[in-house]
């Protein structure tokens, strides 16, 4: 595939920012931190940009401009518009004028907008939508005990396991322990405290399982970035000229750029004298 | 004073959300005529246009964000704070991307945006026709995000998985009853999610049964937990007793 | 005796950057020379599968891609999994993020998802077959002002109103979205299920990462969510489902498993071994006491 100088610019800088992160496995040093610094500037002027762009031309800008064409009879509307947007723009003003410490009061004018008045919703909506469901699934009949027809071919143990009956006793019995040990309001002793017991071993499969989880999410964005490193985008930078191989050639580089940032800091630095005393 | 700065957004807060709480119940709206336009008072049209309210307000609070990392890094460079050629960069690199973004748009290939059409309608800025030439199809700013930005970010959170594996290896040990369960949790689902569960079915089984069943009973606890908890503050904050969401300060 | 005492706690104070050059080889090896190790897909990655693939071509999928550059690696294969399945069997789809830093990669994914198509005689068009709604700020209130009138949202990514858009002549709520995948990083799975789904009654799947993927199996029990695509493994299994059927081969995510598979044998083998040395370790002061 043919690429622009452009492209291969951009391969060679994405390759040497991912080589200059991984940098600091080995230990801090300048290059990881013009990137780290780098890596803020460049998401937060991406932010800054898609917010204009995405929102504040769109959802504040056009409405208030076509209320006042409309207002004025211009044919140049596109839409009816509206002047009520100025109300929750000034609402959000305020939250950005908290860089003033005097002016920290006006925020809670919008906070009680945004917090507030989402506690309204989230009272019926989150009841209806999670409560009423999830408890509704936790209790269920707990018979059959046959073996579930959907693992056939995985022995009958896995069949039996999996009855809808011994599904639904686990669930409950997970749910309700679990429950019992979050419920702080009666002392954990006698049949409370067993129940709280099982909670607890419940509790730790379930954070074994997320641990599981987590390592595998890790895993997967090293492999993400080596994949990159290995084979950086756009056809494969397979060829002969030393412009086609950027991982190689930056990362001798770094790793020369690295023996003599670490030389410069043993001259700078002499042997550190013993300690008086 | 005191009434407007302290009491007055509590009964904004009480007020409205009992006004949003009675729209939910109701499944149409009340409307009134105002000239041309029908404007709705009660009902679905209530929450539909308060969710527009909320999207306007979180979108300009999003600038206050960006403000404050500005006036950190300027103050920093400002008092020649040591480090302070770092914070250089990082604004820098600030006012490049913005600037770039301002200039060609946020499209996949460079176009005439808003902003370059508000100075000059129809025409291309300076700069653009240069750039045009320079990066063909290719916007810079969408440019910089696949080259600079992808890449910087993508890498800073692969380090973790560097972190994990040592401090697994570290600090895993199987001391008590609940550590030693929670560690054999972990290892068949590690082994049963990969290609040696497919290798091994039992290994699949068994994470499968621990993922689908028992963590979704933990899961499921949590989750009630926390839905109760989040009704509960959601009803201290209606009357008051909860105000810790409206900032310290006088 | 003190041979194996010297051994144990070497193995147990090993130098962290050893660990880190073991896990990278790990990460590597697999990736330069690949072992091609099964994958076989899952029930929760079966049901995204065949519900996009039974709908009636033109149906309309929304595809909210929560998510940014820090969690790429393993949600991006699934947007383009997602998409190039879409554009296949001819649906219509309209793709928003609720989070900042996100659009940048659906802006990459559809161009990519564009260019792989072209030879395959498959070229949907901006606006007709799909639209890109970009970021909307507020969360929930997003979710509930698509609810309430989806165009509300005025404009899409590239400025155009949403009225003057064909793909949104009948879409005008989310009661008229067919089907969903959240592509998650953060907690807007659940926003999307207890605003979106559940309120609006439509069908919801969920592509998340590895960290939350156990937290919204419930929601799967519940049959609140149709499907779960979790993590890279989740994203794999996608992808092979689609290259076994459409023959369009296989993604970054497929590439990727053979790596896991090692790293994850590499810390269980680590963890266990650091287990047995520190029993015996402890045995053995025990012993002397």
């Amino acid at each position: 595939m043919n690429l622009t100088a452009v492209e291969v610019l951009g391969i060679w800088l994405a390759v040497g920012f991912t080589l200059a992160i991984f940098s600091f496995l080995y230990r801090d040093n300048p290059i990881y931190r013009v990137a780290e610094q780098v890596y803020v500037g460049v998401s937060a002027g991406y932010g800054l940009v898609v917010t204009i762009f995405d929102f504040l031309l769109p959802l504040f800008w056009e409405p208030l401009k076509n209320a006042f064409l409309t207002a004025i009879g211009s044919p140049e509307a596109t839409s009816p518009g509206s002047f009520v947007v100025i109300i929750p723009f000034i609402l959000g003003v305020f939250i950005v004028l908290r860089v003033f410490r005097n002016l920290t009061w006006l925020s809670r004018y919008s906070y009680a907008v945004l917090v507030g008045t989402a506690a309204g919703i989230v009272i019926p909506q989150v009841t209806d939508s999670i409560l009423i469901p999830q408890v509704g699934n936790t209790i269920n009949p707990l018979y059959p005990w046959s073996l579930n027809p959907e693992y056939a071919n995985q022995g009958t143990f896995w069949q039996f396991i999996y009855s809808p009956g011994m599904d639904a006793l686990v669930t409950l019995v997970g749910v309700f322990s679990v429950l019992m040990f979050f419920f702080f309001s009666v002392e954990h002793r006698g049949v409370v405290g067993g129940i709280a017991r099982v909670g607890v071993y419940v509790l730790m499969i379930t954070f074994g399982a997320s641990f599981g989880y987590t390592v595998m999410a890790r895993v997967s964005l090293l492999i993400g970035r080596m994949t990159y490193l290995l084979n950086p985008e756009k056809g494969g930078m397979v060829g002969a000229a030393v412009w086609q191989k950027p991982t190689i050639v930056l990362l001798v580089l770094f790793i020369v750029a690295m023996i003599l940032f670490a030389l410069s800091e043993k001259k700078r630095r002499p042997p550190a004298e013993a300690p008086a005393g | 004073m005191q009434f407007i700065r302290r009491q007055l957004p509590l009964w904004v807060t009480f007020f409205g959300a009992l006004y949003i709480f009675i729209s939910w119940y109701i499944p149409s709206s009340f409307t009134f005529q105002i000239g041309q336009r029908r404007m709705a008072w009660l009902g679905q049209d209530i929450i539909t246009g308060w969710s527009n309210w909320i999207s306007i307000i979180s979108g300009v609070a999003l600038f206050y964000g960006i403000l404050t990392l500005i006036l950190y890094g300027w103050s920093k460079v400002r008092s020649r704070q040591p480090g302070y050629g770092y914070s250089i960069i990082m604004l820098v690199s600030l006012a490049l991307m913005t600037a770039l973004g301002l200039l060609y748009g946020t499209k996949a290939a460079p176009h005439v945006t808003s902003i370059s059409y508000l100075l000059a309608p129809g025409k291309l800025q300076v700069g653009q026709e240069f750039a045009l030439g320079l990066f063909g199809q290719i916007n810079p700013f969408q440019w910089m995000y696949t080259n600079v930005m992808l890449p910087l970010s993508a890498t800073m959170f692969s380090l973790l998985a560097f972190y994990i594996a040592s401090a697994a290896f570290r600090t895993f040990r199987a001391k008590t009853t609940e550590a030693t369960i929670l560690l054999i949790a972990g290892v068949l689902v590690m082994l049963g999610r990969v290609s040696s569960g497919d290798l091994v079915p039992q290994l699949s089984f068994v994470s499968d049964y621990i993922m689908n069943i028992l963590n979704a009973a933990g899961q499921r606890g949590i989750l009630l937990g926390i839905v109760l908890g989040q009704i509960a503050f959601s009803v201290r904050i209606i009357f008051g007793v909860e105000r810790s969401y409206l900032g310290g300060g006088d | 005796m003190e041979r194996w005492e010297k051994l144990v706690s070497a193995y147990l104070n090993l130098d962290r950057r050893i660990i880190y050059l073991l896990v990278a080889l790990a990460v590597l090896i697999p990736l330069i020379w690949p072992l091609n190790l099964p994958v076989k897909a899952r029930e929760e990655v079966k049901a995204i599968f065949d519900t996009i693939e039974e709908l009636p071509p033109g149906s309309t999928i929304l595809i909210a891609n929560d998510y940014d550059p820090s969690s790429e690696p393993e949600l991006y294969p699934m947007t383009v999994a997602l998409l190039k399945h879409s554009f296949l069997k001819k649906h219509k789809v309209i793709i928003i993020t609720l989070w900042l830093t996100g659009p940048g990669l659906v802006v990459k994914a559809l161009e990519q998802v564009k260019e792989e198509l072209k030879p395959l005689g498959v070229e949907p068009k901006e606006g007709v077959d799909y639209a890109f709604l970009g970021f909307k700020p507020g969360g929930f209130a997003v979710i509930l002002q698509m609810g309430g009138n989806i165009y509300g949202l005025e404009t899409d990514y590239a400025g155009n109103r949403l009225e003057d858009l064909p793909i949104f002549e009948n879409v005008r709520s989310l009661r008229d979205i067919d089907y969903q995948v959240v592509l998650a990083a953060g907690n807007t799975i659940d926003t999307w299920i207890i605003y979106g789904s559940e309120r609006y009654s439509y069908l919801i799947g969920g592509g998340v990462t590895g960290v939350i993927a156990p937290n919204i199996y419930p929601y799967y029990k519940a049959r609140q969510l149709n499907g779960i695509l979790g993590g890279l493994r989740g994203a794999s299994e996608y992808e092979r489902l689609l290259n076994a059927k459409y023959q369009v081969g296989v993604g970054r995510a497929s590439k990727g498993m053979d790596a896991q598979t090692m790293v994850h044998l590499l810390i269980v083998f680590g963890v266990i071994l650091a287990n047995l040395a520190f029993f015996v370790q402890r045995s053995i002061e025990r012993g002397r006491d």
